[in-house]
């Protein structure tokens, strides 16, 4: 599979192949795709010409998955079908077999609607920690195993918070997600409810704190809660301790002391709605976004497909659109649908709810459509070593 | 003990190494599954619940009968049924 320049969207019949970028490193990336029909990878040992591979899990919807960035031979995928269950599968072997897990995280034995609905999210512990890993499930409950996803063990302190009262299902569900182990501190995690806010916890999920303080949420009554926000997305820079960016139901906004007070930065952009984030480990003041029309249509403003990137931490956006559809888009982009490679040069990757897969090498600069038609892709995570 | 075939629906037949059907004896549906179940764990897993019921668009049927209609799990076993595993169908 070539990269292809999105021309093919507006003029319907030219396929322009582009060139590898001759500056990216020679380094191997495997993007890992979760659609609503299966797992793909998408594999590059140059991120300019790609191979797909799939689909894994055939016709589950594999909401969550990744390659272990301690050990890229391991990775891991929450899945779910209609009649078959909520599994969780696990690849020993860089994604080439998948195999299910026989546990999943639970609030209970069974697995009725109380106990458990939908896995929505797995996370890799820290570093220092192999084989730790955080699940995070509807009706809202936080997970941790200590042993590659063979059991589990629940950090009832969350979903036991007194702030749990004002959490509330949204359009999705009521999803715990953007679970992220802070590295530099790995007793600090974070994670967010859609619907009901951002919370950390100081000390490895024995307590928690809501992390909403002045988040507007206009479509509550009181538009300044300390929970119940609908959170799209939590994003917590790689390696400044303390800076999270998050992708609110109403703004984009940034922190700096680890959550306890917010700066919203959606001034410049085209709206205030979106779920995908992504940021730069080298500069922590970049951010990516994919701001949508409004909560009632949920598709790129003005149906035109364009990636926003902030370099002075929400100071200036620039609208990045080059070799993106640029009319008549009407598509999602979902929370876990945006990941980067934290290589130099950056390289950006998206998939959309039409099946799409983009590609960048250059920090959003220009775009490649690697594959099109695939499921609805419901997340994409990059791993840059592979086996 | 009743000698039976237990007949495997395509999507879960990679979870059986790939057979359409596998023979075991068992004196009822559950006896069954918890045998088949010991060398084919995810197998049952898709049909039932961690904690032992029949998954809810999950249908078995026993000499064409769901075994809803039955009793259940509990439903008893003669010598060549066939116990047949299909999901529920739905939609256009």
């Amino acid at each position: 599979m070539q990269g292809r320049d999105t021309e093919v969207f507006e003029k319907s019949v030219k396929v322009i192949h582009a060139e590898p970028n001759r500056e990216a490193p020679n380094m191997p990336v495997t993007l890992v795709i979760g659609t609503r029909k299966g797992l793909f990878l998408a594999r590059s040992e140059d991120r300019g010409n790609w191979t797909l591979d799939g689909p894994h899990i055939a016709g589950y919807e594999v909401q969550s998955a990744w390659l272990d960035p301690r050990d890229p031979r391991l990775g891991y995928a929450a899945a779910h079908h209609p009649v078959w269950g909520v599994h969780v599968y696990r690849t020993e072997d860089g994604g080439r077999n998948w195999e299910p897990l026989p546990e999943v995280p639970r609030h209970h034995a069974d697995e009725g609607p109380h106990s458990l609905r939908t896995l929505w999210c797995l996370a890799p512990g820290s570093a220092q920690a192999p084989g730790t890993l955080f699940a995070g499930i509807e009706p809202p409950g936080l997970f941790v195993s200590h042993d590659a996803a063979e059991t589990w063990s629940r950090l009832e302190a969350f979903d036991q918070h007194p702030t749990a009262s004002l959490w509330h299902p949204a359009k999705g569900g009521l999803a715990v997600h953007s679970i992220q182990v802070e590295e530099a501190n790995p007793e600090r995690l974070y994670t967010a409810v859609c619907a009901g806010g951002c919370y950390r916890s100081d000390d490895a999920g024995a307590s928690w704190i809501p992390i909403n303080e002045g988040v507007r949420a206009p479509y509550l009554a009181d538009p300044l809660p300390v929970a119940g926000h609908n959170e799209h997305r939590l994003l917590v820079h790689p390696r400044r301790g303390g800076r999270l960016f998050r992708q609110s139901h109403t703004g984009t906004w940034i922190s700096d002391d680890a959550g306890d007070s917010w700066r919203e930065i959606t001034a410049g952009l085209p709206s205030d709605f979106g779920y995908a984030l992504a940021t730069d480990a080298d500069s922590p003041d970049t951010l990516f976004c994919i701001p949508e029309a409004s909560t009632q249509m949920r598709y790129p403003v003005d149906g035109r497909l364009r990636v926003y990137r902030t370099e002075d931490a929400g100071d200036h956006w620039q609208a990045l659109s080059a070799g993106l559809p640029q009319s008549h888009v009407y598509c999602t982009v979902l929370r876990d649908g945006m990941d980067s490679d934290h290589l130099d040069p950056l390289g950006l990757y998206f998939g959309t709810s039409s099946g799409h897969l983009f590609t960048s090498l250059d920090r959003g600069e220009h775009w490649h459509c690697q594959a099109e038609f695939l499921p609805p892709i419901l997340s994409v995570k990059a791993t840059i070593k592979t086996v | 003990m009743a000698e039976v075939t237990l007949r495997i629906p395509t999507p879960l037949q990679p979870y059986a190494n790939g057979n359409g059907e596998l023979r075991a004896e068992a004196g009822y549906v559950d006896e069954l599954l918890e045998r088949i179940g010991a060398e084919h764990q995810a197998l049952v897993q898709r049909i039932r619940t961690r904690d032992g019921q029949l998954r809810p668009y999950v249908n078995v049927f026993v000499r064409r009968t769901d075994i809803r209609e039955l009793q259940g799990l509990e439903t008893e076993l003669h010598d060549g049924d066939e116990v047949i595993v299909m999901p529920s169908v739905a939609g256009g």
